[in-house]
């Protein structure tokens, strides 16, 4: 943020804020919230895990056919697959694929989400009636089915996927970031800087957003593993990543078979994907329960 | 028998937020008898609000509330939650500052009105409630076609009638109105003021106002308490005290009411907080 | 301050902003009610150099009518005239550039700061936006405001829940004059606070005025703030100005109805007469 006071105001703010951060309620709930807290480490561990873990394990794509369908043991961490693959690796590398579609989905919905959600909220009139029709319409879909259509029609690759997630996403994020706004555009504090002869911009970008943003950071979080879910679908029909690329949901669909016999090349990437989908979903309740009460918006003085 | 007093003796109220125990209200003795006027008045911070919630036991987890606040021969302090409920509302009746906030946005207020008499009289048809509503709203003047209107489409005024009504509903000897018309404008206040007192006097309530507005107090009390900072600085009829205030914060807060100007011209302010006894934190 | 004696002494007076048969109307929802006006055709001048106090109850359209002035709120039919020119209209930079020239205070202390920004921050964006001053001044520039309305510097690192309401809106007045406007429009800017902080803030009024000289429009439900503070009054009522006239006339002889019900409502203390019997 370009700040107009490159001065001792300034200097002084940084530490305060991080301070503030930290001696704030909504921290102190969301780690007493053990759940949400293990939560959070174990989507650590995960996104640790698949960031450094293809380094050091085997080419997830190389078969071995004398080592097909091997449970898992002391040669194979978690066994291998049909083709004798490494699951592993595979688990590994499909879970880059995997958070790497959430977060980047969360990341694209989110700025085009509450861009589009604050510029509608904060002007009104036919331009919002526009957006928010569009965001009915494409909510409406069931993001599977909304993602089948895309891929259909631009094929499947890790781009595809994260644009098809995407765009069923920036709905949520937009009607969000729209009933915020419209909430604190009437505020005295929006029409005293508008009263101010500040560009609107400024005023979006300075006083709208970082009174906006943390429900939707909220919602965004719990999201994510949606977002997973949604890749892994994809995967599963036949519609996202394909073979003989990893990536959770393809792994399940090419597992489903095996399930009698060989129990661990469909369970293992499913376990995983559900304990990731849930962990997102705990760690979005604890930050929702956390910021429910606005601490940083203090009511009044009352005696 | 109806309890006839509601008494603070010696009431000392601590609220303990997390970094340490804040005193909202120090040693204060006061009491209103039924059929009697009491104004509480203070700045913002003064513990005001903090004594008429002691007394229906409102305040919030974790405030420590000492001395006695007796109704008639009961301390209310020491009674389990099971029997204050009989007390909260039914002997001691609240109106708030903030009408739109204490009704329910989605119920008419005839609906929400009869809802409290049948919850106050259990066992009440549902045609004898409605009939004792009208009463109740007519004493208050309040229009009939006013009755299924939404607590949003009423002005601030008649949202402050429906409170008191709803308030009234239960038949309470005490009633405690806090900053009730603070947020009306002049006329409306004034008409709320004289209704209460009308209520009051044909009820023979104990009615404890409590305000910023000394204008308010002089108009509506007997007595007057004048809060500085969670003490008690003065007690006594509300003329006397008022024409000769006797604490030196009385009497600049009488100056400042009156917009006396000091010899440049500018109003009379009281010292400013910052000022202040830094020993003695505003209550938040 | 508004002494009288120098109004006397002034020649014709000028007028800062005229509004001519101003008009608002709320459309209404539902079936068989009609519009709301919120105001009824209204022709108001601010002169120069004037206190004029707007006095009026809830829902007498006197803040929207305010609002109006500083183009906040868009009239449904009427012109604003601010200095000669028609204002009524114009958009993009011509009307920030005319928001420059007039600030606003709201009444309330409690939602008129952005509550994620500092105390500094706030005062420092108009500073930059309009360049009031260079911006290697703008820190000093803060201070200076805060100085100007009695409160520390080191208050610019504050966050408004730090403060009090009568703070709160002590900066809310230093941010509405940091760009230097000839008209200021104090929407019932007392109304929410304490007797002594409300005293506070009209004395601010009164000092700054007498520093910078602008013109206020002093919005407000409460005659003795009119009284004390007042030029010239304006008494409005369901969306029409049915009074106008110096305050002593006013509280002397009220002419109208609602003025008199006004007066009579008024809650005071014994000795504090409305009619003013201001020792010199």
């Amino acid at each position: 943020m370009k700040s107009s006071l490159a001065l001792p105001i300034d200097m002084q703010k940084r530490p305060l804020i991080h301070r503030r951060f930290w001696n704030s309620d909504p921290r102190r709930r969301f780690t007493s919230n053990t759940l949400a807290m293990v939560s959070l480490c174990w989507l650590f561990a995960v996104l640790a895990a698949v960031i450094v873990g293809p380094w050091f394990s085997v080419d997830p794509n190389v078969a071995d056919v004398t080592a097909r369908l091997k449970p898992p043991g002391a040669d194979f961490i978690l066994g291998t697959d049909q083709l004798g693959r490494d699951m592993l690796a595979r688990v590994l590398a499909g879970g880059r694929v995997s958070l790497l579609v959430a977060v980047m989905a969360t990341a694209v919905s989110l700025t085009i989400g509450v861009f589009l959600g604050v510029v509608s909220g904060y002007r009104g009139g036919f331009l919002d009636d526009a957006i928010t029709r569009v965001f009915d319409v494409l909510l409406s879909f069931p993001t599977l089915l909304l993602g089948i259509i895309v891929m259909a029609a631009f094929g499947g690759s890790l781009f595809t996927v994260i644009a098809a997630t995407s765009i069923a996403t920036v709905p949520m994020v937009g009607r969000l970031a729209r009933a915020g706004t419209i909430g604190i555009r009437p505020r005295e504090y929006i029409q005293g800087v508008i009263a101010l002869g500040i560009p609107t911009s400024r005023i979006l970008l300075r006083h709208v957003l970082p009174n906006i943003i943390v429900p939707v950071l909220v919602l965004s979080t719990g999201n994510m593993g949606r977002l997973a879910l949604a890749e892994a679908g994809l995967s599963y029909v036949g519609a996202g990543i394909q073979p003989p690329d990893a990536s959770w949901g393809n792994m399940i669909a090419e597992g489903q078979p095996y399930l009698q016999y060989a129990w661990w090349v469909p369970v293992i990437p499913g376990t995983v994907l559900t304990l990731v989908t849930l962990a997102f979903s705990f760690v979005g309740d604890g930050l929702r329960d956390a910021f429910d009460v606005r601490e940083l918006v203090v009511q009044g003085d009352g005696t | 028998m109806e309890p006839d007093r509601l008494a603070f003796e010696d009431v000392t109220i601590t609220y303990t937020p997390r970094t340490r125990p804040v005193a909202a209200v120090r040693h204060v003795t006061l009491a209103v008898e039924v059929g009697r006027t009491l104004g509480i008045v203070g700045e913002s911070g003064s513990g005001k609000s903090t004594i008429g919630l002691a007394a229906i036991r409102l305040l919030p987890a974790g405030t420590q509330v000492m001395g006695r606040i007796t109704l008639g021969d009961t301390d209310v302090l020491r009674l389990p939650e099971q029997e204050m409920r009989a007390i909260r509302g039914r002997r001691i009746g609240m109106v708030f500052q903030d009408s739109l906030a204490a009704l329910n946005p989605v119920f008419s207020i005839h609906s929400q009105f009869v809802q409290t008499i049948r919850q106050h009289h259990p066992g009440m048809g549902r045609s004898e409630a409605s009939r004792q509503a009208g009463e109740m709203l007519e004493e208050l003047d309040i229009p009939r076609d006013r009755l299924h209107s939404f607590p949003h489409e009423l002005s601030g005024g008649m949202r402050q009638r429906i409170m008191i009504a709803t308030a009234l509903a239960p038949g309470p000897s005490f009633l405690i109105a806090d900053e009730s018309t603070s947020d009306l404008d002049t006329i409306s206040q004034r008409r709320i003021l004289d209704l209460l007192l009308r209520v009051q006097k044909s009820r023979g309530l104990g009615l404890i106002v409590v305000s910023h507005d000394l204008g308010v107090i002089h108009h509506v009390s007997e007595q007057v308490a004048v809060l500085y900072r969670g003490d008690l600085v003065e007690f006594g009829p509300t003329r006397e005290v008022l024409a000769n205030p006797r604490h030196e914060y009385t009497k600049g807060l009488v100056r400042v009411s009156r917009k006396q100007r000091t010899e440049s011209g500018l109003l009379y302010t009281l010292p400013s907080r910052a000022s202040a006894d830094p020993a003695r934190p505003v209550v938040p | 301050m508004s002494a009288a004696p120098d109004r006397a002494m002034a020649q014709e007076p000028a007028p800062l902003l005229r509004v001519e048969n101003i008009v608002k109307r709320y459309r209404r929802s539902g079936a068989q009610r009609e519009d709301f006006f919120a105001l009824r055709g209204i022709d108001l001048t601010v002169n120069h150099g004037e206190v004029l106090a707007l006095v009026g109850g809830s829902g007498s359209g006197k803040s929207t009518l305010g609002r109006i002035m500083v183009r906040l709120i868009d009239p449904t039919a009427g012109r604003i005239w601010f200095k000669g020119a028609d204002v009524t209209r114009i958009r993009g930079a011509a009307l920030r550039a005319y928001r420059r020239q007039v600030g606003v205070v709201f009444q309330n202390p409690y939602s008129s700061l952005n509550p994620r920004m500092t105390v500094g921050d706030a005062l420092a964006e108009p500073l930059s936006v309009w360049n009031v001053v260079p911006r290697g001044e703008i820190a000093a520039e803060v201070a200076r405001l805060l100085e100007s309305v009695a409160l520390p510097a080191h208050y610019a690192a504050r966050l408004p829940h730090a403060l009090s309401g009568g703070e709160r809106q002590r900066v809310a007045i230093a941010r509405a004059l940091s760009t230097r406007p000839q008209f200021l429009v104090a929407d019932e800017a007392v109304s929410s606070l304490d007797v002594s902080a409300a005293a506070e803030i009209i004395n601010l009024i009164i000092t700054r005025r007498a520093e910078l000289g602008f013109t206020v429009l002093f919005v407000t439900h409460d005659l003795s703030v009119a009284k004390v503070l007042a030029d010239r009054v304006a008494i409005m009522h369901r969306g029409e100005i049915v009074e106008e006239g110096p305050p002593d006339r006013i509280f002397a002889a009220p002419a109208h109805e609602y003025t008199r019900l006004l007066l009579g409502s008024h809650l005071a203390l014994p000795s504090e007469p409305l009619v003013d019997t201001r020792t010199q």
